[in-house]
């Protein structure tokens, strides 16, 4: 059964952003598509921050936070979209998902131990984003997150396909943010998986991963809008790895069954899908094991990208950011290049290039991993 | 036919002590912070679960009681990097997620996290994952909250096989009507116990009946229906 749903409208907000609130999507992905990096250095660490956000409205100051301003301002440039949605089907037709590995630890972390007041819930809480998001947006359909560490905000695209399939709602507002806390830099500190210099996804020196903050948002509906450039999410694949809280299988077994579950889903041969924007994070271990879960299903002929060079790792957040990535690729017609990326190991044979390159297709895929082994395929089409 | 609970069990501390969890490794009982344990013994007392079974797991704050101990971490002058065992048992899914990688479970596994409505978001989920792939175990807990955070409650745990092919269907919506809670004082405000309500009216619901579940937006309340 095929179950395709419509991407009406998305937005982009992270490292590579420039320019006013009217361009921050187009200016974040011509720089990706330039080979323009949005990282820098600080504190002797690369970062992807996000500049200039925009401020809160009284009415959501409820909410101040750096991640409900960075959830604000990415949805901002979209709000006539929801608008439109919210009057075409009902303010309790259209659901909110979010997808944040954070949500407000950082308010938190900023306010700890005495600061912390009885507002903290609604400043911490991974709820209080949806609900923020309704109250922007007047919305009234169910609202929720989904944390699963980096694959949560392409978890959700599963969930909307599921709230829309199932006649629940008849749009949903996604939306992956995460912003940048000392508490996870120091977390993947412990872990010994930052790098201190560019991260080089799939290098043979690769040494570790850069964070980045960002948000990333879509519009999908049960009905296509009707314009030249369309596009659909086609494919959804979910599946675990029952193997390690922090490891992949070296074999990449459960990313493997993930990306054959995506194509069963989308009803698609791997020869059919144009290329593949691999989570690709930079450690050792991770992207060894993607590499080699990727050979196993589709070869080493399709190219293959990461862009965490671009934005960093923006951990709860990559899951949109990578998907609107990849729709834009199969709107140029182009992948981005794997900045970062000068030689592979022997035992790798997948497609990488440092540079952009033009692709030829109507599908793509796109992969995010997680702790847990949380692994999520999608597969979009160009319509 | 529908979809229905067909196995049920909820754990809250005045209830009963938590007893040896035999669903987790002895390393990683040793290892596992309480929320985890919480989910481990409902999970196991639920009948655990076959490694393709989709898991949805539902908690407004997760295990914030380690998220707050990585924060006294920081806060000690001249930590450079926190514990990796705490810190990936900070992340919001770690709970289920231990659970399954001790069981090498491989299925879909999902994570959903709500305000009040955390039951009701929790459980459509659930729902509509059963739809789709089949026999779906859904775990709601969530741990006593540190006091900046609202309400003072104690622990709460459930977990529910939703099974399709059943007489009765389970549906979910929003009513006008307001939600008054039931609970007893302990469990008052704990975002994951309305379900405790909703687990013995599945006993005895029938064709029509229907559950005000917990409160939703704008004064509004979720309903459970009998269909």
């Amino acid at each position: 059964m095929k179950r395709e749903i419509f991407i009406s409208d998305y937005a982009l907000l992270c490292a590579t952003s420039s320019g006013s609130e009217g361009a921050q999507t187009q200016s974040a992905l011509d720089a990706i598509f330039e080979n323009k990096s949005g990282l820098r250095k600080e504190k002797n660490r690369y970062i992807g921050r996000v500049e200039n956000l925009r401020p809160l409205p009284t009415t959501l100051h409820p909410y101040a936070t750096c991640q409900a301003q960075l959830a604000y301002s990415t949805l901002f440039p979209m709000s006539a979209s929801i608008q439109k949605a919210r009057e075409k089907w009902g303010a309790e037709r259209v659901a909110v998902l979010v997808g944040t590995s954070t949500g407000g630890i950082a308010w938190t972390e900023s306010h700890y131990p005495n600061a912390l007041q009885g507002s903290a819930f609604i400043k911490h809480g991974f709820g209080a984003i949806a609900t923020m998001i309704q109250t922007q947006f007047d919305l009234a359909g169910p609202a929720y997150t989904i944390s699963t560490a980096c694959s949560s905000s392409a978890q959700i695209f599963g969930s909307a396909r599921r709230l829309i399939s199932q006649n629940i709602a008849d749009a949903v507002l996604l939306l992956g943010v995460d912003t940048l806390c000392d508490l996870t830099l120091q977390g993947f500190e412990g872990l010994g998986l930052l790098s201190k210099e560019r991260c080089r996804p799939f290098d043979i020196e690769r040494d570790g991963i850069n964070i980045g903050e960002a948000g990333g948002a879509l519009l999908l509906e049960r009905e296509r809008l009707g314009q030249r450039d369309s596009f659909a999410l086609r494919g959804f694949g979910s599946a675990s790895d029952g193997y390690h809280i922090t490891r992949p299988p070296p074999d990449g077994e459960g990313a493997a069954r993930t990306m054959q579950f995506a194509l069963d889903d989308a009803e698609l041969s791997p020869k059919d899908v144009a290329a593949l924007n691999a989570h690709g994070t930079g450690t050792l271990e991770n992207d060894r094991a993607e590499s080699t879960a990727i050979q196993s299903i589709f070869g080493t002929e399709i190219p293959v990208v990461s862009t965490k060079g671009f934005t960093g790792h923006t951990l709860g957040a990559c899951g949109t950011v990578d998907a609107i990535i990849s729709i834009e690729s199969l709107k140029r017609q182009r992948l981005p290049g794997t900045i970062g990326f000068k030689k592979a190991e022997e035992a790798s044979k997948i497609s990488l290039d440092a540079n952009p390159v033009d692709i030829a297709g109507k599908f793509i895929a796109s992969n995010s991993f997680a702790f847990g082994g949380n692994n999520v395929t999608l597969i979009f089409e160009k319509l | 036919m529908g979809i229905w609970p067909t196995r049920s069990y909820a754990w809250w501390e005045s209830q009963r002590a938590l007893p040896p969890i035999s669903i987790l490794s002895r390393s990683a009982v040793r290892r596992a912070a309480p929320l985890t344990k919480y989910c481990a013994h409902v999970m196991e007392e639920v009948g655990g679960f076959e490694p393709d079974t989709p898991i949805v797991f539902g908690s407004c704050l997760g295990s914030i009681s380690v998220l707050f101990s990585l924060l006294e971490q920081m806060a000690e002058d001249g930590v450079e990097g926190l514990s990796p065992i705490r810190f990936s048992g900070s992340v919001h899914h770690a709970p289920a997620s231990t659970v399954g990688v001790s069981n090498a479970h491989k299925g879909f596994l999902n994570a959903i996290s709500a305000n009040e409505d955390l039951s009701a978001m929790a459980l459509l989920e659930a729902i509509m994952t059963a739809n789709e792939h089949g026999e779906t175990m859904v775990v709601i807990a969530e741990e006593a909250w540190p006091p900046a955070f609202g309400p003072v409650f104690e622990p709460f745990a459930a977990a529910l096989v939703l099974t399709p092919g059943q007489d009765r269907n389970l549906s979910l919506q929003m009513s006008s009507q307001p939600y008054q809670s039931p609970l007893p004082d302990l469990l008052d405000g704990n975002p994951a116990a309305p379900i405790q309500h909703l687990m013995d009216w599945f006993e005895t619901a029938k064709v029509g009946e229907y559950h005000v579940l917990c409160p939703a937006l704008n004064g509004k309340s979720w309903v459970a229906i009998c269909e």
